[in-house]
Protein backbone atom coordinates (compact mmCIF):
# COMPACT_ATOMS: atom_id res chain seq x y z
CA UNK A 1 0.00 0.00 0.00
CA UNK A 2 1.72 3.46 -1.70
CA UNK A 3 1.08 6.49 1.00
CA UNK A 4 -1.26 9.02 -0.25
CA UNK A 5 -0.06 11.82 -2.11
CA UNK A 6 -3.08 14.39 -0.84
CA UNK A 7 -4.44 14.33 2.72
CA UNK A 8 -7.91 14.19 3.46
CA UNK A 9 -8.49 17.76 3.75
CA UNK A 10 -6.61 18.92 0.30
CA UNK A 11 -9.85 18.96 -1.57
CA UNK A 12 -11.11 21.46 0.81
CA UNK A 13 -8.11 23.23 0.98
CA UNK A 14 -7.89 23.15 -3.19
CA UNK A 15 -11.63 25.13 -3.24
CA UNK A 16 -10.78 27.65 -0.49
CA UNK A 17 -7.92 28.65 -2.24
CA UNK A 18 -9.68 28.99 -5.69
CA UNK A 19 -11.89 31.19 -3.79
CA UNK A 20 -9.69 33.08 -2.41
CA UNK A 21 -7.82 33.50 -5.55
CA UNK A 22 -10.81 34.73 -7.35
CA UNK A 23 -11.65 37.15 -4.80
CA UNK A 24 -7.57 38.73 -4.55
CA UNK A 25 -8.11 38.92 -8.51
CA UNK A 26 -11.08 40.78 -8.79
CA UNK A 27 -10.15 42.93 -5.48
CA UNK A 28 -7.08 44.05 -7.28
CA UNK A 29 -8.79 44.82 -10.31
CA UNK A 30 -11.18 47.16 -8.18
CA UNK A 31 -8.56 48.60 -6.49
CA UNK A 32 -6.92 49.42 -9.74
CA UNK A 33 -9.36 51.22 -10.59
CA UNK A 34 -10.36 52.91 -7.75
CA UNK A 35 -6.30 54.06 -7.76
CA UNK A 36 -6.89 55.50 -11.63
CA UNK A 37 -9.99 57.27 -10.60
CA UNK A 38 -8.35 58.45 -7.66
CA UNK A 39 -6.57 62.34 -7.12
CA UNK A 40 -3.42 60.06 -6.24
CA UNK A 41 -3.68 59.15 -10.14
CA UNK A 42 -5.48 62.22 -11.28
CA UNK A 43 -3.54 65.23 -9.48
CA UNK A 44 -7.34 66.38 -9.54
CA UNK A 45 -7.55 68.86 -6.00
CA UNK A 46 -4.11 68.28 -5.48
CA UNK A 47 -2.39 71.75 -5.44
CA UNK A 48 1.24 72.35 -7.11
CA UNK A 49 4.13 73.80 -6.35
CA UNK A 50 4.94 76.77 -8.12
CA UNK A 51 7.55 79.11 -8.36
CA UNK A 52 5.73 81.85 -6.84
CA UNK A 53 3.05 80.95 -4.11
CA UNK A 54 0.51 83.17 -6.21
CA UNK A 55 -3.34 83.10 -5.27
CA UNK A 56 -6.24 83.10 -7.64
CA UNK A 57 -8.25 83.50 -4.29
CA UNK A 58 -6.83 86.68 -3.46
CA UNK A 59 -6.64 87.88 -7.11
CA UNK A 60 -10.09 86.98 -8.25
CA UNK A 61 -12.85 86.91 -5.00
CA UNK A 62 -10.96 89.77 -3.41
CA UNK A 63 -9.43 91.83 -5.93
CA UNK A 64 -11.86 91.47 -8.81
CA UNK A 65 -10.08 91.00 -11.62
CA UNK A 66 -10.82 89.45 -14.82
CA UNK A 67 -9.50 86.26 -15.52
CA UNK A 68 -8.48 88.12 -19.28
CA UNK A 69 -6.75 90.51 -17.41
CA UNK A 70 -3.94 87.79 -17.10
CA UNK A 71 -4.95 85.10 -19.39
CA UNK A 72 -5.67 87.62 -22.49
CA UNK A 73 -4.70 85.18 -25.14
CA UNK A 74 -7.94 82.95 -24.07
CA UNK A 75 -10.93 85.29 -25.89
CA UNK A 76 -8.42 84.68 -29.62
CA UNK A 77 -5.83 81.67 -29.42
CA UNK A 78 -5.84 77.89 -28.51
CA UNK A 79 -4.02 78.91 -25.59
CA UNK A 80 -4.90 80.73 -22.27
CA UNK A 81 -1.20 82.06 -21.87
CA UNK A 82 0.51 82.48 -18.85
CA UNK A 83 0.69 86.12 -18.37
CA UNK A 84 4.10 87.85 -19.10
CA UNK A 85 6.16 88.85 -16.29
CA UNK A 86 5.22 92.42 -17.82
CA UNK A 87 1.72 91.43 -17.21
CA UNK A 88 2.47 90.91 -13.15
CA UNK A 89 4.46 93.92 -13.11
CA UNK A 90 1.58 96.17 -14.47
CA UNK A 91 0.82 96.07 -10.91
CA UNK A 92 3.56 94.74 -8.97
CA UNK A 93 6.00 97.71 -9.83
CA UNK A 94 3.97 99.43 -7.55
CA UNK A 95 2.12 97.23 -5.35
CA UNK A 96 3.74 95.37 -3.11
CA UNK A 97 7.48 96.36 -4.31
CA UNK A 98 9.65 94.65 -2.15
CA UNK A 99 8.01 91.34 -0.76
CA UNK A 100 10.89 88.69 -0.72
CA UNK A 101 7.61 86.57 -2.26
CA UNK A 102 7.76 88.35 -5.83
CA UNK A 103 11.49 88.47 -6.16
CA UNK A 104 11.33 85.67 -9.18
CA UNK A 105 9.07 88.26 -10.94
CA UNK A 106 11.73 91.03 -10.21
CA UNK A 107 14.02 88.95 -11.03
CA UNK A 108 12.27 87.56 -14.13
CA UNK A 109 11.53 91.07 -15.70
CA UNK A 110 14.87 92.67 -14.90
CA UNK A 111 16.66 89.48 -16.25
CA UNK A 112 14.26 88.76 -19.08
CA UNK A 113 14.08 85.29 -18.12
CA UNK A 114 10.79 83.61 -17.87
CA UNK A 115 9.06 82.47 -14.78
CA UNK A 116 9.02 78.78 -15.40
CA UNK A 117 5.33 77.52 -13.63
CA UNK A 118 4.15 74.41 -13.28
CA UNK A 119 1.38 73.38 -15.05
CA UNK A 120 -1.74 72.11 -13.86
CA UNK A 121 -3.88 71.03 -16.78
CA UNK A 122 -0.87 69.13 -18.82
CA UNK A 123 -3.06 67.41 -21.69
CA UNK A 124 -1.33 64.58 -23.84
CA UNK A 125 0.40 66.04 -26.79
CA UNK A 126 -2.27 64.53 -28.73
CA UNK A 127 -5.15 66.11 -27.74
CA UNK A 128 -5.66 69.81 -29.24
CA UNK A 129 -7.76 72.11 -27.15
CA UNK A 130 -8.51 75.24 -27.90
CA UNK A 131 -9.95 77.86 -25.39
CA UNK A 132 -10.90 80.59 -27.99
CA UNK A 133 -13.75 78.07 -29.53
CA UNK A 134 -15.08 77.13 -26.13
CA UNK A 135 -15.06 80.65 -24.76
CA UNK A 136 -16.80 81.67 -28.26
CA UNK A 137 -19.75 79.08 -27.44
CA UNK A 138 -20.62 79.93 -24.06
CA UNK A 139 -18.27 77.20 -21.68
CA UNK A 140 -17.51 79.17 -18.72
CA UNK A 141 -14.08 79.15 -17.32
CA UNK A 142 -15.33 77.25 -13.76
CA UNK A 143 -17.10 74.54 -16.19
CA UNK A 144 -13.44 73.14 -16.46
CA UNK A 145 -11.63 75.00 -13.87
CA UNK A 146 -14.06 74.56 -11.02
CA UNK A 147 -14.14 77.08 -8.17
CA UNK A 148 -10.98 79.08 -9.31
CA UNK A 149 -12.12 81.80 -7.12
CA UNK A 150 -11.59 79.50 -3.84
CA UNK A 151 -8.28 78.34 -4.85
CA UNK A 152 -5.48 80.11 -2.59
CA UNK A 153 -2.96 77.32 -4.10
CA UNK A 154 -4.37 76.21 -7.50
CA UNK A 155 -5.11 73.03 -8.45
CA UNK A 156 -6.81 70.58 -11.23
CA UNK A 157 -10.76 70.96 -10.74
CA UNK A 158 -10.98 68.11 -13.39
CA UNK A 159 -9.49 64.64 -13.88
CA UNK A 160 -9.54 65.20 -17.55
CA UNK A 161 -10.56 61.50 -18.40
CA UNK A 162 -11.79 61.87 -22.08
CA UNK A 163 -15.03 60.13 -20.78
CA UNK A 164 -15.24 63.73 -19.44
CA UNK A 165 -14.63 65.54 -22.18
CA UNK A 166 -17.39 63.63 -23.91
CA UNK A 167 -19.80 64.11 -21.87
CA UNK A 168 -20.24 67.37 -22.77
CA UNK A 169 -19.07 66.89 -26.57
CA UNK A 170 -22.51 64.55 -26.65
CA UNK A 171 -24.78 67.26 -24.55
CA UNK A 172 -23.35 70.69 -24.59
CA UNK A 173 -26.40 71.94 -22.96
CA UNK A 174 -25.64 70.78 -19.75
CA UNK A 175 -22.64 73.00 -19.64
CA UNK A 176 -23.14 75.74 -22.00
CA UNK A 177 -24.05 79.42 -20.17
CA UNK A 178 -25.13 82.83 -21.96
CA UNK A 179 -21.90 84.57 -23.49
CA UNK A 180 -21.83 86.98 -21.34
CA UNK A 181 -21.84 84.95 -18.25
CA UNK A 182 -18.48 82.89 -19.27
CA UNK A 183 -15.86 85.01 -17.47
CA UNK A 184 -18.05 85.31 -14.51
CA UNK A 185 -16.62 82.63 -12.03
CA UNK A 186 -19.83 83.29 -9.35
CA UNK A 187 -22.31 81.63 -12.22
CA UNK A 188 -24.26 78.45 -12.02
CA UNK A 189 -24.57 76.97 -14.85
CA UNK A 190 -27.76 75.31 -13.32
CA UNK A 191 -29.85 78.69 -12.84
CA UNK A 192 -30.72 78.89 -16.03
CA UNK A 193 -33.33 76.02 -17.15
CA UNK A 194 -32.68 73.22 -19.53
CA UNK A 195 -34.95 74.59 -22.10
CA UNK A 196 -32.99 77.78 -22.27
CA UNK A 197 -29.62 76.00 -22.20
CA UNK A 198 -30.80 73.89 -25.31
CA UNK A 199 -31.77 77.12 -26.98
CA UNK A 200 -28.16 78.65 -26.24
CA UNK A 201 -27.11 75.57 -28.08
CA UNK A 202 -29.14 76.30 -31.53
CA UNK A 203 -28.30 80.20 -30.90
CA UNK A 204 -24.83 79.85 -30.87
CA UNK A 205 -24.38 77.28 -33.40
CA UNK A 206 -22.95 74.50 -31.73
CA UNK A 207 -23.26 71.36 -33.91
CA UNK A 208 -25.23 67.99 -32.48
CA UNK A 209 -25.35 65.84 -35.69
CA UNK A 210 -21.79 64.41 -33.84
CA UNK A 211 -19.52 66.21 -35.29
CA UNK A 212 -18.29 66.93 -31.71
CA UNK A 213 -17.91 63.62 -30.91
CA UNK A 214 -15.60 62.50 -33.90
CA UNK A 215 -12.18 61.79 -33.25
CA UNK A 216 -10.54 64.51 -35.17
CA UNK A 217 -12.65 67.05 -33.66
CA UNK A 218 -9.55 66.95 -30.93
CA UNK A 219 -6.94 64.52 -32.18
CA UNK A 220 -5.26 65.56 -35.42
CA UNK B 1 -7.93 46.05 52.01
CA UNK B 2 -6.08 47.69 54.84
CA UNK B 3 -8.56 48.28 57.24
CA UNK B 4 -8.07 44.16 58.14
CA UNK B 5 -4.46 44.64 58.98
CA UNK B 6 -2.79 46.76 60.94
CA UNK B 7 -5.35 49.40 62.01
CA UNK B 8 -5.34 51.89 59.43
CA UNK B 9 -8.51 52.79 58.93
CA UNK B 10 -9.59 54.86 56.09
CA UNK B 11 -9.70 58.45 57.31
CA UNK B 12 -13.59 59.29 58.38
CA UNK B 13 -15.05 55.79 58.35
CA UNK B 14 -15.36 54.44 61.56
CA UNK B 15 -14.58 50.14 61.80
CA UNK B 16 -18.43 49.12 63.12
CA UNK B 17 -19.34 50.90 59.40
CA UNK B 18 -16.82 49.29 57.28
CA UNK B 19 -17.92 46.13 59.33
CA UNK B 20 -21.64 46.92 58.38
CA UNK B 21 -20.74 47.95 54.62
CA UNK B 22 -22.37 51.07 55.21
CA UNK B 23 -22.25 54.31 56.99
CA UNK B 24 -24.33 54.26 60.58
CA UNK B 25 -23.70 57.97 61.35
CA UNK B 26 -25.97 60.28 59.63
CA UNK B 27 -25.15 63.39 59.18
CA UNK B 28 -25.04 66.81 61.61
CA UNK B 29 -28.00 68.54 59.91
CA UNK B 30 -27.65 71.51 62.13
CA UNK B 31 -24.80 73.33 60.94
CA UNK B 32 -25.65 72.90 57.31
CA UNK B 33 -29.20 74.41 57.92
CA UNK B 34 -27.47 77.49 59.74
CA UNK B 35 -25.47 77.93 56.79
CA UNK B 36 -28.16 78.29 54.32
CA UNK B 37 -30.07 80.42 56.86
CA UNK B 38 -26.78 82.62 56.89
CA UNK B 39 -26.76 82.96 52.75
CA UNK B 40 -29.79 83.86 52.37
CA UNK B 41 -29.91 86.91 55.01
CA UNK B 42 -26.34 87.73 53.63
CA UNK B 43 -28.62 88.39 50.48
CA UNK B 44 -31.22 90.27 51.80
CA UNK B 45 -28.54 92.16 53.84
CA UNK B 46 -26.95 92.87 50.45
CA UNK B 47 -29.97 93.60 48.67
CA UNK B 48 -30.68 95.97 51.48
CA UNK B 49 -27.08 97.65 51.49
CA UNK B 50 -27.00 97.91 47.55
CA UNK B 51 -30.68 99.93 47.66
CA UNK B 52 -29.71 101.62 50.19
CA UNK B 53 -26.70 103.06 48.23
CA UNK B 54 -28.00 103.49 44.95
CA UNK B 55 -30.79 105.46 46.17
CA UNK B 56 -28.45 107.97 48.65
CA UNK B 57 -26.72 108.77 45.28
CA UNK B 58 -29.34 109.31 43.44
CA UNK B 59 -28.99 106.65 40.75
CA UNK B 60 -31.09 103.89 39.25
CA UNK B 61 -29.74 100.13 38.31
CA UNK B 62 -31.06 101.69 34.62
CA UNK B 63 -29.16 104.20 34.50
CA UNK B 64 -26.26 104.59 31.33
CA UNK B 65 -25.52 108.19 31.75
CA UNK B 66 -21.69 107.50 32.41
CA UNK B 67 -21.38 104.90 29.69
CA UNK B 68 -19.02 105.96 26.63
CA UNK B 69 -21.39 107.00 23.57
CA UNK B 70 -21.34 103.70 20.94
CA UNK B 71 -19.25 105.52 18.26
CA UNK B 72 -16.52 107.03 21.33
CA UNK B 73 -16.08 103.15 22.45
CA UNK B 74 -16.29 102.01 18.58
CA UNK B 75 -13.35 104.89 17.64
CA UNK B 76 -11.36 102.70 21.24
CA UNK B 77 -11.75 99.72 20.16
CA UNK B 78 -10.42 100.53 16.40
CA UNK B 79 -7.15 101.93 15.83
CA UNK B 80 -6.63 104.85 13.73
CA UNK B 81 -6.49 104.86 9.55
CA UNK B 82 -5.22 103.52 7.56
CA UNK B 83 -5.93 100.12 9.14
CA UNK B 84 -5.21 96.91 7.87
CA UNK B 85 -8.07 95.38 5.68
CA UNK B 86 -10.34 93.53 7.66
CA UNK B 87 -12.05 91.99 4.89
CA UNK B 88 -10.80 92.45 1.65
CA UNK B 89 -14.30 90.50 -0.60
CA UNK B 90 -16.45 92.90 1.69
CA UNK B 91 -14.44 95.97 0.36
CA UNK B 92 -13.95 95.14 -3.16
CA UNK B 93 -17.77 94.62 -3.76
CA UNK B 94 -18.74 97.28 -2.19
CA UNK B 95 -16.11 98.94 -4.45
CA UNK B 96 -18.04 97.18 -7.50
CA UNK B 97 -21.60 98.07 -6.04
CA UNK B 98 -20.60 101.75 -5.61
CA UNK B 99 -19.33 102.09 -8.90
CA UNK B 100 -22.17 100.33 -11.13
CA UNK B 101 -24.51 102.79 -8.63
CA UNK B 102 -23.24 105.34 -10.50
CA UNK B 103 -23.54 104.06 -14.14
CA UNK B 104 -27.11 103.56 -13.60
CA UNK B 105 -29.87 105.95 -13.14
CA UNK B 106 -30.27 109.94 -14.15
CA UNK B 107 -29.66 112.45 -12.14
CA UNK B 108 -27.73 115.81 -11.16
CA UNK B 109 -24.41 116.94 -10.52
CA UNK B 110 -24.18 120.06 -10.57
CA UNK B 111 -27.87 121.58 -11.08
CA UNK B 112 -26.58 125.06 -11.68
CA UNK B 113 -23.99 124.39 -14.29
CA UNK B 114 -26.90 122.01 -15.65
CA UNK B 115 -24.72 118.99 -15.29
CA UNK B 116 -25.90 115.65 -14.81
CA UNK B 117 -25.10 112.02 -15.12
CA UNK B 118 -27.51 109.50 -17.24
CA UNK B 119 -27.20 105.43 -17.48
CA UNK B 120 -23.70 104.37 -19.26
CA UNK B 121 -26.27 102.22 -21.60
CA UNK B 122 -28.23 105.54 -22.29
CA UNK B 123 -24.64 107.57 -22.98
CA UNK B 124 -23.50 104.29 -25.25
CA UNK B 125 -26.45 105.58 -27.07
CA UNK B 126 -25.42 108.54 -28.11
CA UNK B 127 -21.62 108.32 -28.32
CA UNK B 128 -23.08 106.71 -30.97
CA UNK B 129 -25.00 109.27 -32.33
CA UNK B 130 -22.90 112.27 -31.27
CA UNK B 131 -19.26 110.25 -32.36
CA UNK B 132 -15.90 110.11 -30.40
CA UNK B 133 -14.64 113.53 -30.82
CA UNK B 134 -15.35 114.20 -27.17
CA UNK B 135 -16.34 117.81 -25.55
CA UNK C 1 -10.08 12.25 -7.47
CA UNK C 2 -11.72 12.95 -11.32
CA UNK C 3 -12.48 15.95 -10.86
CA UNK C 4 -9.54 16.85 -9.05
CA UNK C 5 -7.77 17.30 -12.29
CA UNK C 6 -9.52 20.35 -13.91
CA UNK C 7 -9.14 21.87 -10.86
CA UNK C 8 -6.08 21.86 -10.75
CA UNK C 9 -4.83 23.16 -13.90
CA UNK C 10 -7.04 26.26 -12.85
CA UNK C 11 -5.52 27.08 -9.99
CA UNK C 12 -2.42 27.61 -12.14
CA UNK C 13 -4.43 29.74 -14.94
CA UNK C 14 -5.62 32.04 -11.84
CA UNK C 15 -2.41 33.51 -11.34
CA UNK C 16 -2.22 35.04 -15.01
CA UNK C 17 -3.85 37.86 -15.17
CA UNK C 18 -1.66 39.14 -12.08
CA UNK C 19 1.31 38.94 -15.03
CA UNK C 20 -0.88 42.45 -16.38
CA UNK C 21 0.70 43.83 -13.20
CA UNK C 22 3.89 43.55 -14.80
CA UNK C 23 3.23 45.14 -17.83
CA UNK C 24 4.26 49.60 -18.29
CA UNK C 25 2.73 52.50 -20.17
CA UNK C 26 4.00 54.16 -23.13
CA UNK C 27 4.26 58.18 -22.41
CA UNK C 28 5.81 58.44 -25.74
CA UNK C 29 2.47 59.31 -26.98
CA UNK C 30 1.70 61.54 -24.21
CA UNK C 31 5.08 63.60 -24.22
CA UNK C 32 5.52 63.82 -28.03
CA UNK C 33 9.18 65.38 -29.17
CA UNK C 34 7.54 68.45 -30.62
CA UNK C 35 6.80 71.90 -29.02
CA UNK C 36 3.29 73.06 -27.65
CA UNK C 37 2.77 76.51 -26.38
CA UNK C 38 4.66 77.61 -23.33
CA UNK C 39 6.36 74.68 -23.36
CA UNK C 40 10.18 74.82 -21.60
CA UNK C 41 12.59 73.69 -23.93
CA UNK C 42 16.31 72.42 -23.65
CA UNK C 43 17.21 73.17 -27.41
CA UNK C 44 17.05 76.64 -27.04
CA UNK C 45 19.65 78.81 -24.81
CA UNK C 46 17.17 80.02 -23.12
CA UNK C 47 14.92 77.24 -22.18
CA UNK C 48 11.80 78.49 -24.17
CA UNK C 49 9.95 76.85 -26.51
CA UNK C 50 8.08 80.28 -28.13
CA UNK C 51 10.66 82.00 -29.01
CA UNK C 52 11.33 86.13 -28.84
CA UNK C 53 11.77 88.30 -31.96
CA UNK C 54 15.26 88.54 -33.01
CA UNK C 55 16.68 92.03 -31.47
CA UNK C 56 15.87 94.62 -33.45
CA UNK C 57 13.71 92.81 -35.82
CA UNK C 58 9.37 93.14 -35.82
CA UNK C 59 6.95 90.22 -37.08
CA UNK C 60 5.84 90.79 -40.56
CA UNK C 61 2.94 93.09 -40.76
CA UNK C 62 2.89 94.42 -36.72
CA UNK C 63 4.85 97.60 -37.24
CA UNK C 64 2.85 100.29 -38.81
CA UNK C 65 4.19 103.61 -37.42
CA UNK C 66 1.87 105.34 -39.99
CA UNK C 67 -1.38 103.58 -39.02
CA UNK C 68 -4.15 105.75 -37.33
CA UNK C 69 -4.91 101.74 -36.57
CA UNK C 70 -1.88 100.86 -35.14
CA UNK C 71 -0.90 104.00 -33.52
CA UNK C 72 -4.02 106.84 -33.07
CA UNK C 73 -1.96 109.20 -34.73
CA UNK C 74 -1.95 110.42 -38.27
CA UNK C 75 0.69 112.39 -39.68
CA UNK C 76 2.45 112.44 -36.21
CA UNK C 77 -1.16 114.19 -34.75
CA UNK C 78 -3.26 112.30 -32.67
CA UNK C 79 -6.15 111.87 -33.97
CA UNK C 80 -9.68 113.07 -33.31
CA UNK C 81 -11.66 110.43 -34.25
CA UNK C 82 -11.73 106.67 -34.76
CA UNK C 83 -9.60 105.34 -37.66
CA UNK C 84 -12.04 104.06 -41.23
CA UNK C 85 -11.07 100.23 -40.14
CA UNK C 86 -13.43 100.94 -36.74
CA UNK C 87 -17.47 101.44 -37.22
CA UNK C 88 -18.62 103.27 -34.01
CA UNK C 89 -21.82 101.56 -33.37
CA UNK C 90 -23.56 99.20 -30.46
CA UNK C 91 -21.30 96.63 -30.91
CA UNK C 92 -18.28 98.28 -30.78
CA UNK C 93 -19.15 99.59 -27.58
CA UNK C 94 -20.32 96.82 -26.14
CA UNK C 95 -17.23 94.98 -26.80
CA UNK C 96 -15.13 98.01 -25.44
CA UNK C 97 -17.19 98.02 -21.89
CA UNK C 98 -16.66 94.26 -21.57
CA UNK C 99 -12.72 94.53 -22.01
CA UNK C 100 -12.73 97.98 -20.14
CA UNK C 101 -14.03 95.97 -17.21
CA UNK C 102 -11.83 93.52 -17.52
CA UNK C 103 -8.67 95.35 -18.33
CA UNK C 104 -9.18 98.72 -17.16
CA UNK C 105 -11.67 99.10 -14.39
CA UNK C 106 -9.26 97.25 -11.78
CA UNK C 107 -7.47 99.92 -11.73
CA UNK C 108 -9.69 102.94 -12.88
CA UNK C 109 -12.60 101.78 -11.65
CA UNK C 110 -16.00 100.35 -13.89
CA UNK C 111 -17.21 104.17 -13.60
CA UNK C 112 -13.52 105.26 -14.71
CA UNK C 113 -13.12 107.64 -11.63
CA UNK C 114 -10.21 105.84 -10.62
CA UNK C 115 -11.28 103.92 -7.85
CA UNK C 116 -10.76 100.40 -8.75
CA UNK C 117 -10.63 97.92 -6.26
CA UNK C 118 -6.35 97.54 -6.78
CA UNK C 119 -6.46 101.51 -7.08
CA UNK C 120 -8.64 101.26 -3.50
CA UNK C 121 -5.19 99.17 -1.76
CA UNK C 122 -2.15 100.83 -2.86
CA UNK C 123 -0.25 103.40 -3.07
CA UNK C 124 -1.24 103.00 -7.05
CA UNK C 125 -3.11 106.34 -8.20
CA UNK C 126 -5.44 105.99 -11.30
CA UNK C 127 -6.70 109.10 -12.52
CA UNK C 128 -10.24 109.68 -13.13
CA UNK C 129 -11.62 110.14 -17.01
CA UNK C 130 -13.90 112.47 -15.58
CA UNK C 131 -11.64 115.88 -16.27
CA UNK C 132 -12.06 118.75 -18.27
CA UNK C 133 -8.84 117.95 -19.84
CA UNK C 134 -9.04 114.44 -20.57
CA UNK C 135 -13.18 115.35 -21.71
CA UNK C 136 -11.47 117.66 -24.37
CA UNK C 137 -8.50 115.36 -25.13
CA UNK C 138 -8.47 113.64 -28.58
CA UNK C 139 -9.36 110.55 -28.94
CA UNK C 140 -5.60 108.87 -30.09
CA UNK C 141 -4.52 109.91 -26.95
CA UNK C 142 -6.27 107.83 -25.26
CA UNK C 143 -5.51 104.61 -27.54
CA UNK C 144 -1.56 105.90 -27.59
CA UNK C 145 -1.64 105.59 -23.75
CA UNK C 146 -3.69 102.23 -24.09
CA UNK C 147 -0.95 100.66 -26.05
CA UNK C 148 2.13 102.30 -24.49
CA UNK C 149 1.14 103.41 -20.69
CA UNK C 150 2.22 106.86 -19.69
CA UNK C 151 3.54 107.63 -16.42
CA UNK C 152 3.51 104.65 -14.73
CA UNK C 153 0.85 102.49 -16.03
CA UNK C 154 2.32 99.85 -18.43
CA UNK C 155 1.14 99.42 -21.81
CA UNK C 156 -1.52 96.89 -23.32
CA UNK C 157 -0.52 96.84 -26.80
CA UNK C 158 0.54 93.48 -26.48
CA UNK C 159 -2.70 92.00 -24.61
CA UNK C 160 -5.49 93.57 -25.73
CA UNK C 161 -5.67 93.72 -29.63
CA UNK C 162 -5.78 97.11 -32.07
CA UNK C 163 -9.63 97.03 -32.37
CA UNK C 164 -10.23 96.25 -28.76
CA UNK C 165 -8.22 99.45 -27.62
CA UNK C 166 -10.30 101.10 -29.93
CA UNK C 167 -13.26 100.24 -29.08
CA UNK C 168 -12.39 100.57 -25.35
CA UNK C 169 -11.43 104.31 -25.77
CA UNK C 170 -14.69 105.03 -27.33
CA UNK C 171 -16.39 103.57 -24.43
CA UNK C 172 -14.11 105.69 -22.42
CA UNK C 173 -16.23 108.57 -24.09
CA UNK C 174 -19.45 107.27 -23.03
CA UNK C 175 -18.04 107.08 -19.80
CA UNK C 176 -17.27 110.73 -19.60
CA UNK C 177 -20.85 111.27 -21.54
CA UNK C 178 -22.71 109.74 -18.49
CA UNK C 179 -20.91 111.27 -15.35
CA UNK C 180 -20.72 114.41 -17.43
CA UNK C 181 -23.72 115.41 -19.70
CA UNK C 182 -24.97 118.90 -20.48
CA UNK C 183 -28.57 118.73 -19.66
CA UNK C 184 -29.40 121.09 -22.63
CA UNK C 185 -27.52 118.94 -25.09
CA UNK C 186 -29.59 115.71 -24.12
CA UNK C 187 -32.66 114.99 -25.97
CA UNK C 188 -36.42 116.03 -24.30
CA UNK C 189 -36.89 112.60 -22.92
CA UNK C 190 -34.04 112.24 -21.24
CA UNK C 191 -34.24 115.66 -19.45
CA UNK C 192 -37.51 114.71 -18.40
CA UNK C 193 -35.97 111.24 -17.07
CA UNK C 194 -33.08 113.63 -15.55
CA UNK C 195 -35.70 116.17 -13.55
CA UNK C 196 -37.88 113.19 -11.96
CA UNK C 197 -34.76 111.95 -10.84
CA UNK C 198 -34.34 108.22 -11.83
Amino acid sequence: MSAQIFSRTANAYLRISLIVITLLVCGIIAALIGLYLSPWYTDAGVAKAQPIAFSHKHHIADLKIDCRYCHNTVERAATAGFPATETCMSCHSQVWTTSPLLQPVRDSYQNNTPIIWNRIYDLPAFVYFNHSIHIAKGVGCTTCHGQIQTMALTAKAQPLYMGWCLGCHRDPAQNIRPRDQVFNVDYDVLSMPLAERQQLVIDYQIPTDGRLTNCYTCHR
Amino acid sequence: MSTTGHGHSEPGADPESIAVGHELKDANVGPLVFAALGLGVLLLVSFIVMGVVLRSTGNTLADTSSDLPTTTAMQMQIPPSPRLQQNAVIDGNQIIADATKKLAGYGWVDQQAGITHIPIERAMELVVERGVAGK
Amino acid sequence: MANAIPNRVLVRLVWLPLLLLLSACHIDMYDQAKYKSNQPSDFFQDGRAMRAPVPNTVAMNSFKPDSPLATGKLNGELVTNLPPEITLDANLLARGRVVFNAYCAPCHGLAGDGQGVIANRGPLVAPSYHTDRLRTMAIGYFFDVATNGVNRMYGYGARITAEDRWAVVAYIRALQLSQNADVKALPPEDQAKVEAGK
